[in-house]
């Protein structure tokens, strides 16, 4: 008996030590250095102090933003997590803008933890890019989706607007044999890119095409195209937008693809698409929205599976995805649920940052670009490549219609 | 002038303040045999399963065996966030103490039903139990059924040791019933060996309770028509909110609890004697998701300290001393989904340390005075407590949300038993009142964004809404006022109270009603 009372106070004295333990080594603070780079033979000369970097938490609704010094280094302390980096600046004088990102990465008390698992140093060095403006922009994406007039969900009225923003005396555009599509992973919230790191992107299952034999469609300076993304009919009975997307200038309209619909009068898109569906599935909350055109055509592209269909990385089954290169990519807007949660699609060449909706899904607001200027009553809209400077988000929709 | 004398001691209990744990309702439902056991022994009423060979002691009968039927309601706008604006509970249970042989046997059984309207922030069954929870803010009707059994025994050993083993498993089921709606599934587990050496006026005891729980958390939304946001909650109401159709929609909590007690008695004869207890225990707590991707939304740790002490006098009368200590802290983790190679599927991999996120310090001083005069017709208790809650929920260096609440509480009940041959009635008032409690400090605001000028908030990182209620709840004074009335016949009783707890900022009031018997 009394060898079973040592036991028992054998085992309390463990308890006591166990409790001894209650706070663990972590700290709650750690530095990360950030240095940014100028690109070598850049003619332009870039005021470093002014870039404003931001270092976006993916598990909290904070973020830290600094500007760096001139050397281009800045030093954050903050608390060990998961982080996105977005640097830009943007001189409304010389219109010259420079971004720079980091995808998502772990910053842990060991330091940046690499793509193999390995720590390292917790200093991150990003380049910076020169953003060239686009003649053809993304005005208005309007991807939330509303609410039928009895109260449900509703996500046929969405759409988005395409300008030529090359200004007065600019030159016009042709759209045909242009294509739109979203980037995989089809939401923001996923816990993680696949392709992450990749030279190419990946489009979430379908991508349209503008049709046309190559001067069929132009676009002139400050003219714009509305492409209805599910529905070019006319909304105003069943949805609290109100859209009359039958007015639009372009439908993604398809015949295999049941759940689109489009009106007389409506030019409809050519669609490719890869595995399986009848919808168009556009994220009613974090599209990557872009408009490319592959180097060597269309059909080239299409020709050559081998080289732009692949499996997500890892798998050898499922849906093989049509990938593109990053060079093709004429403007693009990424949308986030929110900044933390999310993850980055798409590379800082063609958008630094993201764009996000304060209002809840299916309230009917769009995200609409930035008016920077109006000469000779054409407008010329922010292009810097920043989505999160360039766009308004919580706007409401003003297609410019047919 | 006997009557002189009684209202002067009760008088002078509540001028002196004295008490134990202060309770807030009459309690004259409580069980009866849980009551009268531990009165009789302090021992009884310890964690200690070795101590229930006490009941040959103190007890005249080979058995006590005790089914009750329980009703109660309560209502009203005074409420803590988790609490729905109404309740209504049924509950039965059965409990039992027995000789068998030269051992002693207890156990017990209960099922319970509670359903309540307008529950919000509800995501756990017991949500003090971690920093980390999913909870929405939809207020809706929500219900529990719960389970509970336990069995104990302990056998001499000799003539001066004991031994004994308590087991018990408590299931519950809390459901909400309106979008989003939440299914938590409890389990909880307990394992409690225990010795007991007694020679002479002088008794020891040691005891360990070990006891591991589960909770599956899912949440799911049926009408589909509207956007809903869930919270995903890591301690003082810093949260984050997400659209349901993109947000983690279930998770398993499991934990463990593992924790010692000591126990020891000394008489000095004609009635008086010491008796102490004390429990030191650890909690670890984890969530993850309920499938096997490795993903963990936070751990917590936290230690309980309980001391009791009496000093047992005139075999009538107890004056207690009560300190009661529990820290938490909450961790989080660094992750990131892998491609695992071998099963080709992603999962979520740790790395660096746990990143420390919250804090919490709960601390309690009590003292308390019961009064049980042999005549039988008078029971008095009183009780003074004084407290604080401190915790902080922070990123980095940067506080998203602080906490300060403290209490001082004081509790007094009289029961007064009238006998009419094979009846008795008993009525018991009862007053708890809550004051401003001496550690007080004004309350935190915490706004990360001005605690630094490169922070900026992408979102809200706290719940106000809830976060107010709360501060509600916790520092507004009260007065909780009531009466319980019991009739009892031979070997069955009816009770039932009721009280009213009123403060400046909303008023909530309960009624319980019992019915019991003894076989």
């Amino acid at each position: 008996m009394k060898r079973l009372a040592y036991s028992l106070y054998i085992l309390m004295a463990m308890v006591l030590l166990c409790t001894s333990c209650l706070r663990e080594e972590g700290s709650s603070v750690t530095p990360l250095q950030v240095v940014l780079k100028v690109p070598q033979g850049l003619d332009v000369n870039v005021d470093l102090t002014k870039v404003t970097i931001r270092l976006q938490s993916k598990t909290s609704s904070l973020s830290y933003v600094a500007n760096p010094d001139e050397s281009g280094e800045v030093r954050f302390n903050v608390q060990p997590g998961r982080y996105d980096l977005l640097a830009s600046s943007y001189d409304k004088v010389t219109r010259i803008a420079v971004n720079a990102s980091h995808p998502e990465f772990l910053l842990t008390d060991k330091g940046i933890v690499g793509a193999d698992g390995s720590f390292s140093e917790s200093v991150l060095e990003v380049l910076l890019e020169v953003a060239v403006p686009n003649a053809l922009v993304i005005r208005e994406l309007y991807y939330h989706g509303s609410t039928t007039l009895e109260g449900a969900q509703y996500t046929k009225d969405r759409y988005v607007e395409i300008y030529n923003n090359s200004g007065a005396g600019g030159r016009t555009v042709y759209l045909d044999s242009l294509c739109v599509s979203t980037i995989y992973p089809y939401n923001s919230t996923t816990g993680n890119n696949a392709w992450q790191g990749a030279d190419t992107l990946a489009l979430a299952q379908m991508f349209w095409m503008f049709p046309g034999n190559g001067h069929e469609h132009p676009l002139k300076p400050g003219e714009s195209c509305v492409v209805a993304l599910t529905s070019a009919v006319d909304h105003s009975k069943r949805a609290t937008s109100g859209l009359e997307l039958n007015r639009a200038h372009f439908g993604a309209y398809a015949d295999h693809l049941s759940g689109h619909e489009i009106a007389a009068g409506v030019t409809p898109m050519i669609c490719y698409m890869a595995g399986q569906g009848n919808t168009w599935a556009v994220s009613i909350h974090s599209p990557a929205f872009i408009i490319f055109k592959p180097e060597m055509g269309v059909d080239a592209y299409r020709a050559d599976a081998v080289r732009w269909e692949r499996y997500e990385p890892g798998k050898s089954s499922g849906t093989k995805y049509w990938h593109i290169a990053k060079e093709w990519i004429i403007d693009a807007v990424e949308c986030v649920d929110s900044p933390d949660q999310s993850i980055k699609r798409l590379p800082s060449s063609v958008d630094a940052s993201y764009v996000y909706m304060r209002s809840p899904h299916y309230s009917g607001k769009c995200v609409t670009r930035v008016l920077e200027s109006e000469t000779d009553g054409i407008k010329v809209y922010q292009d810097t490549n920043n989505s999160a400077s360039d766009f308004i988000p919580d706007s409401i929709p003003s297609p410019n219609l047919k | 002038m006997r009557r002189i004398y009684r209202m002067l001691v009760a008088g002078a209990m509540v001028l002196l303040s004295i008490t134990g744990k202060a309770q807030d309702r009459a309690l004259i439902t409580s069980s009866s045999i849980d009551d009268y056991l531990s009165w009789k022994s302090l021992w009884l009423g310890s964690r200690n399963p070795a101590a229930i060979s006490e009941f040959r002691a103190v007890s005249d009968s080979a058995h006590l065996n005790e089914a009750v039927a329980y009703g109660e309601y309560e209502s009203g706008s005074f409420r803590s966030p988790y609490d729905p604006e109404s309740l209504l509970k049924g509950r039965l249970e059965a409990r039992s103490i027995m000789n068998a042989g030269k051992a002693v046997l207890r156990g017990s059984f209960g099922y319970g039903y509670e359903n309540g309207e307008k529950s919000r922030w509800r995501g756990l069954n017991n949500p003090s139990e971690t920093p980390f929870m999913l909870a929405d803010s939809i207020p809706g009707s929500i219900s529990n059924e719960k389970y509970s059994m336990m069995a104990a025994v302990s056998v001499p050993m000799g003539g001066k040791w004991s031994f004994g083993v308590e087991t018990g498993y408590d299931v519950s089921l809390l459901a909400k019933h309106v979008d989003l709606r939440n299914k938590n599934t409890r389990m909880d587990f307990r394992l409690a060996p225990g010795i007991r050496w007694t020679s002479g006026p002088v008794s020891l005891g040691a005891s360990l309770d070990y006891s591991r729980y589960t909770e599956k958390i899912e949440y799911m939304q049926v009408d589909q028509s509207t956007e809903k946001y869930l919270f995903e909650f890591s301690g003082a109401w810093a949260c984050r909110s997400i659209g349901f159709s993109s947000a983690e929609t279930s998770r398993m909590m499991t934990g463990q609890r593992i924790g010692g007690e000591l126990e020891a008695a000394l008489s000095f004869g004609n009635g008086w004697s010491l008796y102490n207890e004390f429990f030191y225990g650890y909690r670890g707590n984890s969530q993850g998701e309920t499938g096997y991707n490795g993903l963990r939304h936070g751990d917590s740790r936290s230690a309980v300290l309980n001391d009791n002490l009496y000093l047992v006098f005139g075999q009538q009368s107890r004056l207690g001393l009560h300190v009661s200590d529990s820290p938490m802290f909450g961790y989080r983790f660094i992750q990131r989904q892998e491609l695992d190679p071998a099963s080709g599927i992603r999962r979520y991999v740790t790395y660096g340390s746990p990143v420390p996120c919250y804090e919490r310090k709960d601390m309690d001083l009590g003292v308390s005075y019961e009064l049980r005069p042999v005549s039988g017709k008078w029971e008095y208790y009183t009780a003074v407590n004084v407290g604080k809650l401190e915790e902080k929920a922070y990123e980095g260096g940067y506080g998203l949300n602080e906490n300060f609440h403290s209490y001082t509480k004081v509790a007094l009940r009289v029961k007064r038993h009238f006998f009419f041959g094979e009846n008795t009635i008993s009525l018991v008032p009862m007053a708890v009142a809550k004051f401003y409690g001496p550690f007080a400090k004004p309350k935190i605001y915490c706004d990360p964004a001005e605690q630094s000028y490169y922070v900026q908030k992408t979102g809200d990182v706290y719940a106000a809404s809830a976060d107010a209620m709360e501060d509600i709840w916790y520092d507004t004074p009260y007065l909780n006022a009531g009466i319980g009335i019991r009739w009892t016949r031979k070997t069955m009783s009816i009770g039932a109270d009721f009280s009213c707890m009123a403060s400046e900022e909303g008023m909530r009031s309960h009624a319980t009603l019992a019915l019991g018997i003894r076989f």
